[in-house]
Formats: structure tokens, sequence, C-alpha cells
């Protein structure tokens, strides 16, 4: 299931970009929605032995499993909670397919591109450094990730524990 | 993977069940009143009772474990790898894989690269090449 | 008073001669009867003529001086007599102021005046001296008689005190053998009372056991309603249940159309124009979604609050379950305890029986020894009131010695 796209497809004004938001890290977090595959609520979790924080565990979907990314606790934040009614965004972020952990998702946004925002400097729990952008839309501010960059940190972060 | 899939031994560590390739477990013996083989915990975690020990074959030490839930013979589709991500982050090469039982993605361990990690002289074990079963 | 008139001799001078009479001799006829009359003791008709001379003269003055002489001498006579008479009046006199006077002190004093009254005076004296002795002899009787009669008085007083007291011990005695009388036909009295109010208690009893069956009852019924009460409130948990389920499946279903709008929404974003409509449905359903996951936030809140008050009722129920056991328990204790007060009781009505016949015996034997108290003490009074009498007696002539003493204390002797 490799259908990396880099171009978000703009199906209404090219000065959109389509946007996934969720909730994470105390706010609005989005990233580019075609990176989304799947909305999904989150199974039994299977601990991994030795496995990261990031990492709480695996879970199977339609038959396939897979790995549950918590960004909270990548960065350092209180950890995302991870009952039945937990919600994960199935990514495909580079090689790696991972669901995105979240307190809540909100779907589809769309923002306008010129509308974006420089990203801040400070971001709670260190986020500042992979966010692309902050925008506003009528709910709210919401913050632009690069998640395929999020993740790859994750790995390395790994490696550097 | 080719060909039928070893059976398993299925174990209970905690809370959590693992699967082993039966083979490797030479047998199993009831736990030593005396100290264990195992100085320490191993990432499978902490044995609530230990009432049992796997004598891994080939090794001098045995994994204390709370229960023994018996062989699975899975159907080679309930093989799983691990997921890219977990492969690439876990701390330990012991974890080979998953197994499906009952639906349930349960760790496959690999008995003798685990007993080997506890060894005081063992060092951080690299985060393995992904497997696929 | 020196009046005797018997013999006036100084009235009648001496016979004197007649004139005339010459001197013829006294006849003898004038003689014999001047003799007679003499010898009559007619003094006073003895006259003799006197002749002047002859043997007549000597025998008429022979006479005369006879006669003078015998009237001298019954004279002196008459005045010893005079003496005597006034030395026994004064003898009597001392005797009288002696008995009406009492002065036994002093000799007799009387002036002896004639030395033949010397033996009166000393007679009179003796008499004295015997009256002295006598009186002195009486007095002390009198004094030993009234100390006789003291000590007798003291004797019977105390001997009416010992009586008095014996009386007052045995009348004590009596009456503590009436109060024990009293007290055992109290006791029989009592023990009638104690049977009675066995009986009373009896019966109160079992009343009071029937309204500890009754409790018992009541509580076999709160605990049946309590069964009752936990099988409504076990109808109502089920429903809620049923409802929480029925709930929960909404709730999963508006979850999954949710799931399923953002997916669509998400290939409707992918598949580009061409799926626009298809993401419009999505957002739509996605409401939807939404405002069913509202309601059923909503019931499941109140379905908390079901639960809840089900819970709280349910423990009251088995609040009230626990309550009625344990009554059930209290009311079988006090079953048992009402059992052995009945079966005590039972023994109390035996036991008071058997106390009253116990103090009917001692009452009688109670009243035997009464009866004899009283028969002691009758004899008690009767000694005692004999007692009395001597003491009354003995006071009496107490009385009287005093009184005898006071009179002979009258007669001084010192």
């Amino acid at each position: 299931m490799s259908e990396g796209r880099d171009e978000p497809d703009i199906p209404s004004g090219a000065s959109d970009a389509q946007l996934f938001c969720l909730r994470l890290l105390g706010g609005r977090y989005a990233f580019e929605a075609s990176l989304v595959a799947e909305v999904v609520r989150l199974g039994p979790l299977t601990r991994l032995p030795a496995a990261p924080p990031f990492l709480p565990g695996v879970f199977s979907h339609r038959g396939e499993i897979l790995a549950v990314l918590d960004v909270n606790q990548l960065l350092g934040m209180r950890p995302l909670p991870v009952g039945a009614a937990a919600r994960a965004a199935v990514v495909r972020a580079g090689p790696w397919k991972v669901a995105v952990l979240a307190e809540a998702i909100e779907g589809l946004v769309e923002i306008d591109r010129a509308a974006l925002q420089p990203p801040p400097a400070e971001a709670p729990g260190g986020a500042a450094e992979f966010l692309t952008g902050v925008a506003r839309d009528r709910r709210g501010e919401l913050a632009v990730l690069d998640l395929p960059r999020l993740v790859d940190a994750a790995r390395a972060r790994r490696i550097a524990a | 993977m080719t060909g039928a899939p070893p059976p398993l031994l299925i174990f209970q560590v905690g809370p959590s069940r693992f699967a082993a390739d039966a083979a490797d477990v030479e047998r199993i013996d009831p736990a030593r009143a005396g100290p264990r083989g195992l100085a320490e915990a191993s990432c499978l975690g902490a044995p609530s009772a230990a009432r049992c020990e796997l004598v891994v074959r080939g090794a001098e030490s045995a994994l204390a474990v709370d229960l023994v839930l018996g062989i699975r013979e899975p159907a080679p589709d309930d093989l799983r790898a691990l997921p890219e991500l977990a492969a690439a982050c876990l701390a330990s090469s012991a974890v080979r894989g998953l197994v499906l039982l009952d639906g349930t993605p349960t760790p496959v361990i690999d008995l003798p690269t685990l007993v080997c990690e506890l060894r005081p002289a063992g060092s951080a074990p690299e985060p393995g090449e992904p497997h696929h079963a | 008073m020196r009046e005797s008139r018997e013999l006036n001799p100084r009235r009648r001078p001496a016979a004197k001669p007649r004139r005339g009479a010459a001197s013829r001799a006294p006849d003898h006829a004038s003689l014999v009867a001047a003799l007679q009359a003499l010898g009559e003791g007619r003094y006073a008709d003895v006259r003799l003529d006197m002749p002047e001379r002859g043997p007549g003269r000597e025998v008429a003055l022979a006479l005369q001086a006879a006669v003078e002489r015998v009237q001298a001498d019954l004279a002196a006579q008459a005045r010893y007599a005079d003496v005597v008479r006034e030395g026994v009046s004064e003898a009597i006199d001392a005797l009288v102021k002696l008995v009406v006077q009492g002065d036994l002190s002093g000799d007799l004093r009387l002036s002896v005046g004639d030395a033949s009254l010397a033996p009166l005076v000393s007679g009179i004296g003796q008499i004295v001296h015997t009256l002295k002795r006598f009186v002195t002899e009486m007095r002390e009787a009198a004094l030993r008689l009234a100390s006789s009669s003291e000590q007798v008085l003291a004797a019977a007083t105390h001997s009416e005190r010992s009586t008095t007291q014996q009386a007052g011990a045995i009348h004590e005695t009596t009456a503590t053998m009436e109060e024990l009388k009293g007290a055992s036909q109290q006791i029989a009295e009592n023990a009638q009372m104690v049977a009675t109010i066995a009986q009373r208690a009896l019966s109160q009893t079992h009343q009071g056991e029937s309204s500890i069956k009754s409790f018992m009852e009541s509580m076999e019924k709160v605990r049946h309603n309590a069964t009752e009460v936990d099988d409504a409130i076990g109808k109502l948990s089920r429903r809620v249940e049923r409802i929480g389920t029925v709930v929960e499946v909404i709730d999963e279903i508006a979850d999954r159309s949710d799931l399923l709008a953002l997916n669509a929404a998400l290939e409707g974003a992918k598949a580009g124009e061409a799926g626009r409509g298809f993401s419009i449905v999505a957002a739509e359903m996605r409401r939807l979604a939404e405002n069913v996951m509202e309601s059923t936030k909503e019931i499941k809140n109140l379905i908390t609050e079901i639960r809840e008050a089900t819970h709280a009722a349910k423990e009251a129920s088995d609040g009230n379950k626990r309550m009625a056991a344990e009554g059930e328990q209290l009311g079988a204790a006090a079953m048992g305890q009402v059992g052995g007060i009945l079966s005590g009781i039972q023994e109390t009505s035996d036991a008071s029986r058997v106390i009253h016949l116990a103090t009917q015996q001692q009452r009688t034997a109670t009243e035997q020894v009464v009866q004899s108290m009283g028969e002691i003490e009758e004899v008690t009074r009767q000694a005692q009131s004999g007692s009395k009498q001597a003491t009354a007696a003995a006071a009496e002539l107490s009385k009287l010695a005093e009184r005898l003493a006071e009179l002979v204390k009258r007669f001084k002797v010192d």
C-alpha cells in the first residue's frame, strides 16, 4: 500500500492546502491529508518488549498489524490515552506506515496556503523543529506538522537513546 | 519462512503473553527455590510468581516465567513481521516477529538471543534488521 | 386553885366558952355532943361550954386544945395537901406540856415542895425518861422503817424496773415476734404476690412472646418486601443495562459512522472533483454522527445517574434486608430469652408457691411463738402490775413512815 504522494491533490482552489487535522500535543495539529490512509479506532494494543515509550504497542486492523506512534511521548509530553475509544490516523510517512495516536480527530481542513504563517520559534514539547507553519481557521489556530520528519526523528531518537 | 511454521510454546510473563520456538525450549522446570539463573528480569518483564522456568536449549540459563499456556501450531498466515518502525525501534533483537493467536498479535521471542542478551557481559543489542517471518 | 372547901378551920373560930354558963361543969351531954361532932368531923359543931373552974374546965380546955390541935393539924394537912396539889398540878402541867408540845428535852423541873412528893416526881421523871426512850426508839424505828420502806420502794422500783425491763424485753421479743409474724405474713403475702406477679409476668411474657412473634413476622415481611424491592431493583437494573447496551450500540454505530464519514471525506478528497459530492455527503454524515453521539452522551449520563440511584436503592434494600435479618436474629434471640423468662417465671411461680407454703408453715410456727410470747408477756405484765402494786404499796408505806417520822420528830429528845 505505498501510495506515496508528495503533492497534495487540490480539488478546489490551487491555493488551498488539504490538511488533516487532529488534536495532540495539547493543540490542533495538521499534516498533509494525502499522508492519511485511514482513520481507525484503536483495538487492544499488544505491548512490544524493549519498545520505546512513544511506541505503546501494535494492534491488528483489518488483518494488518500496525504500530502506534504517540507523538506526545515522542516529544516528552504527557502520554495520550490509549483506551478503547482512542483514535488514530493511519499515515504513510516515508517508508513507515504508522498509526498516529490522537486525542481527537477533526478531519479534513482546508487552509489557504498564502495564509500559512511561519512556525513559531518555540512550541510545546520542542515540536517547533517539526512545524512547517501555523494557520488559523474558524476553529482556531492550528500548526502544520512535517510528519515524515517527525517519524524519522522518532527512529533517530531511538538510536540516540 | 517457507513451509509449515514450527510449533510455538506460548507462555506468560506477568500480564503479557509471548510465543517462542518450541524447539528452543529444552524443558520446562519448576521454579527453583534458590537463586535463579537470570539475575534480572528480561525485556519481557518481571514475572510475578515465577512458577516455572524455561530451560533454553544450548544456554546455561533459564527463563523464569509465570505460566506456560501450551503449544500452538499457527497457520502460516498468522505469522507476521514486526511493523517496520517497531522493528527499527526495539532495543532487543530477541523479538523476531508476531503471531496472531485468536486474532491477538503476540510477540515471537527468540529465546537463545534473549538469554544471551541477559548475560552481564552482554552489550546493548543492536536493533536488528527487520525480520520477516 | 387552892380551893378546897372541905375544911375551913379558919372560918370557925374555936369553940368559945359560953357566958352564962357559970362554973358549971360541962355537961355530960354537951361533951358527948362535942366529941361526936368532932368524931364526925363536924368541927363547927364542936361547942363547948367552958366552965370557969372546976374539973370540967380541964376537960374543956383539954378538949379545946385537942380540937385546936386537930384543927391545926387539919389546917396543916390542908396546907400540905395544897402543896401537894400544887406540885401535882405542876407535874401534870409539865406532863401535859410534854404531851402537847412533845418537849421531852431537859429534865422535868419540878419544885419538890414536900419530900413526900419526891416519889411522885421521880415517878414522873421515870415516866418521862421512859417516854423519851420510847420516843427515841420509835423515832429510830420510824427512820429504820422509812429507810426500809425506801429500800422496799427501791427494791420494788427496781423490781418494777426490772420487771418493766423484762416486760419491755419480752414486749420487744413479742414485738419482734409480731414483726416476724408480720414479716412472715408479708413473705407469705409477698410469696403470694410473687406468685401473682409471676402469673402476671407469665401472661405478659406470653404477650411479649406474641409481640416478638409479630415483630419477627414484620421483619419477615420487611425481608420479603426487601426481596421484592430487590427484584424490582433487579428488573430496573436489567432494563437500565439493556438501555445502556442499546445506547452503546447506538454510540458504536455513531462512532463508526463518524469514522466512515472521515474516511469517506479522505477518499473524496483523493478523488478530486469527482469526489466532491461524496465529500459533502460524508460531511453531512459526520454531522449526523456527531449529533447522535451528543444524544447518546446525554443518555449515557442519564444511565449513569440511574445506575447510581439503583445502586443506592439496592444498598438501601440490602440495608433493609440486613436490618431485617438482624431483626430476625434479635427476634429469635428475644424469643430465646422470652423462653428463658417463661421457664424462669415458671420456676419462680413454682418457687413462689413453695415459698408460699413454707411461709405458711412458718407463719403457723411464728403464730405459735407469738402466742407463747403473748402468754409470757401476760405473765410479765401481771408481774409488772404486781410489782407496780408492790411499788405502790412500798410507796405508801414509805409515805406513812415519813409521816410517822415527822410525827416522832416533834418529840424533842435532845
